[in-house]
């Protein structure tokens, strides 16, 4: 299956930020929680929206027929 | 399932999907205050235990904690003992293995951490009890924060993004079916309705028209000739020009008649609330929308048609009778040459 891009550059730079913040809140710091459940559930989304931002496909997007690569190209 | 009988498809699925989250929290609540309490009991236990190994006096402890209740482990040793307002069995409760630190004793309407005092010297070895606390809110709303905050987010993060896929997926679904259900009922070349459609809606207009007691007008179509096109030009040319006529007769037509294609160059016509003598007028405009010229790849041809009708209920009450007579009213019209011809009862 080829990976059709729908994921614009603003979305996946506010993904790697995000990501990075998800990671810093679950193993490495005690603000929200110190649980290991939720830890590990912080970096496996933080893990999955990385990835996706750098591929620029996001699974979510394509079940749900979703896509911010197409409304960015319209705007500019 | 009678209780269920009332609703909608919608709303049984949205109840269900709504008590399966309601037992999933509570689950998860109670799940979460059961390890709470766990965790608060081994670490009583544990607190215990470092202050048991570190003394060698348990006198000296006792002043210190007067919460503690000691039982000496001798043949005296009572079988239930009254602490804190409520009575816990021993013998029930307590089962000393070796390595064992402590545990839980549950009372009648108390309940108590155990630890065990070995000391080195000729001492007896005694029982530690003291009261456990299993009623601190704040220690169970702390554990809550800590551990319940994440994973409700991450369920209803979750849940949004299913109900998004789901929601697509109906929705391609919905389009699919509506995709087959029009090439099943409808003609491929000209999109106009087919012959299955057809009969459905001229059998739902008998329905209608026999409650209200109204009539309708059944017409057959004929092209005049129109083999001789194919055979000479080619199909491509026939096709073109049945295109044409399709959209000559969706435009003629009244918004409510139903215009279909049966098959080769054979069409039919619903016109519907009017018997053939009053849409006469209409058929006249559809046959001179017809036989107007057909301009196809740079050529223009003349073609006939031939146009038989039938009425419900004066002629038949009956699709395929109605059909049949204007068939052959249609026949009639084809052998004069063309033209509108009107079934008459013999």
């Amino acid at each position: 299956m080829k990976l059709q891009r729908n994921m614009g550059s603003l979305d996946q730079g506010f993904r790697i930020l995000m990501g990075i913040a998800l990671i810093y809140i679950g193993p490495f710091s005690d603000i929200i929680t110190n649980d290991t459940l939720s830890s590990i559930l912080l970096v496996s989304v933080a893990t999955m929206i990385i990835i996706s931002s750098l591929i620029g496909w996001c699974p979510f997007y394509y079940l749900a027929g979703l896509s911010s690569y197409r409304a960015k190209s319209d705007n500019s | 399932m009678l209780f269920f009988n009332g609703f909608s498809y919608k709303a049984k699925l949205i109840s269900i999907y709504i008590s399966f989250t309601v037992l999933g929290i509570l689950l998860t609540l109670v799940a979460i205050n059961n390890a709470s309490r766990e965790q608060r009991l081994l670490e009583q236990i544990s607190f215990t235990h470092q202050l048991l190994k570190n003394t060698s006096s348990l006198n000296n402890l006792l002043k210190a904690l007067p919460h503690f209740k000691v039982i000496p482990l001798d043949n005296n040793t009572p079988d239930a003992v009254n602490f804190d307002n409520c009575t816990v069995r021993l013998a029930d409760s307590i089962n000393i293995s070796p390595g064992s630190q402590g545990g839980l004793i549950q009372g009648d309407s108390c309940s108590a951490s155990w630890n065990l005092f070995t000391p080195d010297s000729n001492q007896t070895p005694a029982l530690i009890l003291q009261p456990f606390d299993n009623d601190n809110i704040d220690t169970i709303l702390s554990a809550y924060r800590n551990r319940i905050i994440i994973p409700v987010i991450f369920f209803i993060w979750i849940t949004v993004w299913g109900s998004l896929m789901l929601g697509n997926l109906v929705k391609r679904l919905q389009t699919q079916k509506n995709e087959v259900e029009h090439i099943a009922l409808h003609d491929a070349l000209t999109s106009l309705p087919n012959r299955n459609y057809f009969s459905d809606k001229v059998n739902e207009q008998i329905n209608y028209s026999r409650r209200k007691n109204k009539s309708f007008t059944l017409a057959v179509i004929d092209l005049n000739k129109f083999k001789q096109v194919n055979d000479e030009l080619g199909h491509q040319f026939g096709d073109s020009i049945l295109v044409e006529v399709a959209q000559r007769l969706s435009e003629t037509i009244r918004e409510y008649d139903v215009a279909a294609r049966l098959g080769g160059d054979e069409f039919v016509l619903l016109l519907v609330d009017a018997d053939c003598h009053s849409t006469f007028s209409l058929l006249e405009r559809i046959h001179e929308r017809l036989v107007e010229p057909y301009h196809v790849k740079d050529r223009v041809l003349q073609i006939g048609a031939s146009i038989g009708a039938a009425d419900y209920p004066e002629h038949a009450t009956s699709y395929e009778q109605l059909f049949q007579n204007a068939d052959a009213a249609m026949y009639q019209a084809k052998s004069a040459g063309g033209g509108i011809t009107l079934y008459l009862k013999r």
